[in-house]
């Protein structure tokens, strides 16, 4: 019965989400390239003179949630559409190993090199898709568990990593690095550390349980995820208002910068949960709006089917024409910045959407995994 | 389903909109500055003061603009916190960005103040040796909680040790005019002298005069005018003239009113690429106090009382005080009581209540006459102690015709 249930078809609002947090992505990225405050100012450890940029790098902190949730939702349909064609979990598993290896070995060279535009080889560091891979590999361990096990799991790693955080190492140590920069905190080696995005992975996986499965009807999963959201959100404010265990930046007031502005590298507690909660409302929001906006949304579901041909092309582009050939590198004012990357965001629609049939008439295995 | 969308957007822009807890830039042209004040008026703002040392004698940063490289020379940052007794017991993150004539950032430093910290003042500095800093305009920047709070620029200029090429023309010295009133056509002070009272707000100013500009003709100059107490310069003020100036005249003033300078012996001196080209001494002495006795009418005995009541129909004064606090509404009443034993000369006498200012000058009279068979009086007069009033010392007094016959003393305080 529980098998029956899965629809063997492409979820829109699950491709309409992730083309969505790839245009968050590839608006922050164009920032990354072509803002000129970041000559003087760390996108890790942001600083903000207006509004505009404030929103302009905000609204990016919802990429990693939204990639990691999205990744776990899609291990666990994948498990499921998987072991209901009868293939051994083990296989399954195995399989699924593969594609994260996949995904490790894509970071340490394609991607690493591909934000200087190719101008170094830039193995010896991890990052987004690494850890996304990582994640994978642990969901594949536990992603047969029923969902209560697996939230428990998601939110006791999460309730964990404050105190792992303050383990003390020696950053001139290279294992000592590599070991806590892999798996807990956030430095030059790993931005994405696995433990807090392993989490947030976990309760993706969980969502995954109403989105694709229990809640049939779209009125059932707006209203069930719209009192998730809540809730987390209401648990995030009281985190924060406590301003102890949880947080890592200080905040002045409800409602400023600060008060929404944790840190990220590595994420706190507080962070996790206002961004599991943003993701969930997110989703929410574009399930209601496929009813009034499907053809606008259809555009986002173009990149959200190859997010991640999406975004090994859109970093190497903005690496080779704004660093290597240093075509308005960092120059660029708020107004430069969004023509910017609207003018990327162009000629990456028409990428994926060619990329998209290419990859549904190949047989290649790196081109079916992309 | 709508309605959640509607929610959802309203309550999304909303939470967004209201994130800066800073109003619009205001931006200060003389000083280079821009600041962005808190939206609440209890909210920390912030005050950035660039100098190149501290005075000794007086403690105040000896605050520049311009600042020449050199193997020992630092620009300083005072970074002071306003507000911040409004905010005991919290957090604060500050970060402050030190930014090259290029735009890039070479130092950056975060400081947490932790709650029980009751710091008001942050420190930092950056060295300025040659061939470490580029010549050209710096930012300093300012961030509370990782909005930008504040922003001052400073120049860095090259010092020049060749200065005997500079001046192998001929000498070249200046001439330095002191007064006590500017002039609006040319930097050459009015009511020129060498002793000045340090009056409410006054100021000297100095006038500078190149001799045989003729032997700088075509070079650029550079120098400074320092202000000086007891050989230590308090203010510095940087000479600067193209290679296509013309000029010879310059000029810079300082305040002198009692708060911000001890009586004493002061210097102006002007130097030319690091060398001495002129002096000027001057003294400052306190302002001559105008003396008001306080004269005797005999048969005549005055009180008065300042109080923040007073009783009309019951003559009786509430809230007797000799300070009050400056707010909307609130006001000040004087109560004088006058016993006239005398034998009542003819006419109806004239009583004036007169109420004086921190400048000494009186800004409220009011006249009452007497009957005059009456022995006993008691009359009234207040003032308000709106914002539009000024902390400081007051009084009230009162002349029976002609002669002051009692004067009471107060003072005002600010709300906060």
């Amino acid at each position: 019965m529980e098998n029956t249930s899965i629809k063997a078809k492409r979820f829109e609002f699950v491709d309409q989400f992730r083309g969505f947090i790839v245009i968050l992505m590839l608006l922050d990225h164009s920032s990354y390239y072509l803002n000129s405050i970041w000559k003087y100012l760390d996108p890790a450890d942001p600083l903000f003179s207006s509004w505009g940029q404030f929103i302009l790098r905000y609204s990016s902190y919802l990429c990693a949630p939204g990639f990691l949730m999205m990744n776990g939702a899609m291990v666990w349909y994948s498990f499921k559409k998987r072991k209901t064609k009868g293939i051994a979990e083990g296989e399954i598993r195995w399989q699924m190993i593969k594609r994260s290896l996949f995904l490790v070995l894509l970071q340490m060279t394609w991607v690493n090199s591909s934000w200087s535009g190719f101008a170094r080889f830039d193995p010896f560091h991890l990052g987004i898709i690494s850890t996304i891979g990582m994640s994978m590999i642990g969901l594949s361990f536990i992603i047969q568990w029923k969902w209560q096990y697996r939230l428990l799991t998601g939110i006791l790693v999460l309730l964990i990593h404050p105190f792992l955080l303050q383990i003390h190492y020696d950053p001139s140590n290279t294992w000592q690095t590599v070991l806590m920069q892999t798996f807990v905190d956030a430095g030059e080696f790993n931005k994405y550390p696995v433990i807090p995005w392993f989490a947030v992975a976990v309760l993706g996986s969980v969502m995954a349980n109403g989105w694709l499965k229990s809640w049939e009807s779209d009125n059932k999963k707006v209203y069930m995820s719209l009192l998730i959201a809540a809730g987390a959100f209401l648990l995030a404010i009281a985190i924060r208002f406590a301003r102890g265990y949880g947080n890592i930046f200080p905040f002045s007031e409800f409602s400023s910068y600060s008060f929404f502005l944790d840190q990220k590298y590595p994420p706190s507690l507080y962070f996790n949960i206002w961004f599991f909660a943003s993701v969930v409302t997110g989703v929410s929001i574009l399930i209601v709006l496929n009813r009034y906006i499907s053809k606008i949304l259809d555009v986002m579901g173009i990149v959200g089917k190859v997010p991640l041909f999406f975004y090994c092309m859109h970093i190497a582009l903005l690496g080779i024409f704004s660093k290597r050939i240093d075509l308005f590198y960092r120059i660029g004012d708020l107004a430069d910045t969004l023509t910017g990357a609207a003018i990327l965001l162009t000629v990456m629609l028409l990428l994926s959407a060619w990329f998209w049939k290419v990859k549904q008439k190949s047989s290649n295995i790196i081109i079916k995994m992309i | 389903m709508k309605n959640i969308l509607y929610m959802l957007t309203i309550l999304s822009a909303a939470l967004l909109y209201a994130c800066s807890s800073r109003l619009d830039p205001v931006m200060n042209e003389e000083e280079g500055s821009v600041s962005y004040s808190a939206k609440e008026s209890s909210g920390i703002n912030i005050s950035v003061i660039l100098h190149k040392g501290i005075n000794e004698a007086s403690g105040n940063p000896i605050s520049v603009k311009t600042f020449m490289t050199g193997a020992k020379s630092k620009v300083y940052a005072s970074i002071k916190l306003l507000n911040r007794k409004f905010h005991p017991g919290e957090d604060m993150m500050l970060h402050i960005d030190w930014i090259d004539p290029d735009g890039n950032s070479f130092f950056m430093k975060r400081t947490d103040i932790l709650s029980g910290d009751t710091t008001s003042e942050l420190k930092s500095a950056i060295s300025v040796q040659p061939g470490k800093r580029d010549t050209g305009q710096y930012k300093l920047r300012v961030y509370l909680f990782r909005e930008l709070v504040a922003e001052n620029n400073f120049s860095l200029v090259s010092y020049n040790p060749d200065s005997a090429a500079v001046f192998s023309n001929g000498p070249v010295s200046a001439d330095v005019f002191l007064g006590s009133r500017y002039n609006r056509k040319n930097v050459m002070p009015g009511d020129t002298g060498s002793v000045f009272e340090q009056k409410n707000k006054a100021k000297v100013y100095a006038g500078i005069r190149l001799r045989n500009r003729d032997a700088l003709k075509g070079k650029v100059i550079e120098g400074e005018i320092d202000w000086c107490d007891e050989d230590r310069p308090f203010y510095r003020k940087s000479i600067f003239f193209s290679q296509h100036d013309t000029l010879k005249e310059t000029g810079s003033a300082v305040s002198t009113d009692i708060k911000s300078r001890k009586p004493g012996s002061y210097s102006v001196k002007v130097y030319l690429y690091n060398n001495l080209v002129a002096e000027k001494l001057f003294r400052l002495v306190p302002e001559k106090e105008e003396k008001i006795s306080v004269g005797k009418i005999k048969g005549i005995d005055a009180d008065v009382v300042l109080c923040s009541k007073f009783g009309k129909k019951t003559k009786k004064a509430f809230g007797i005080s000799d300070w009050f606090t400056i707010k909307d509404k609130a006001v000040v009443h004087a109560v004088l009581s006058l016993v006239d034993t005398r034998v009542k000369p003819a006419g109806k006498p004239e009583i004036r209540m007169e109420w004086v200012g921190p400048d000494k000058k009186s800004f409220y009279r009011k006249r009452f006459n007497l009957e005059s068979k009456n022995i006993t009086a008691v009359l009234s007069n207040s003032i308000s102690l709106s914002n539009k009033r000024k902390p400081g010392k007051y009084s009230c007094r009162v002349y029976y015709s002609s002669t002051l016959i009692c004067e009471k003393g107060f003072e005002l305080v600010a709300s906060h």
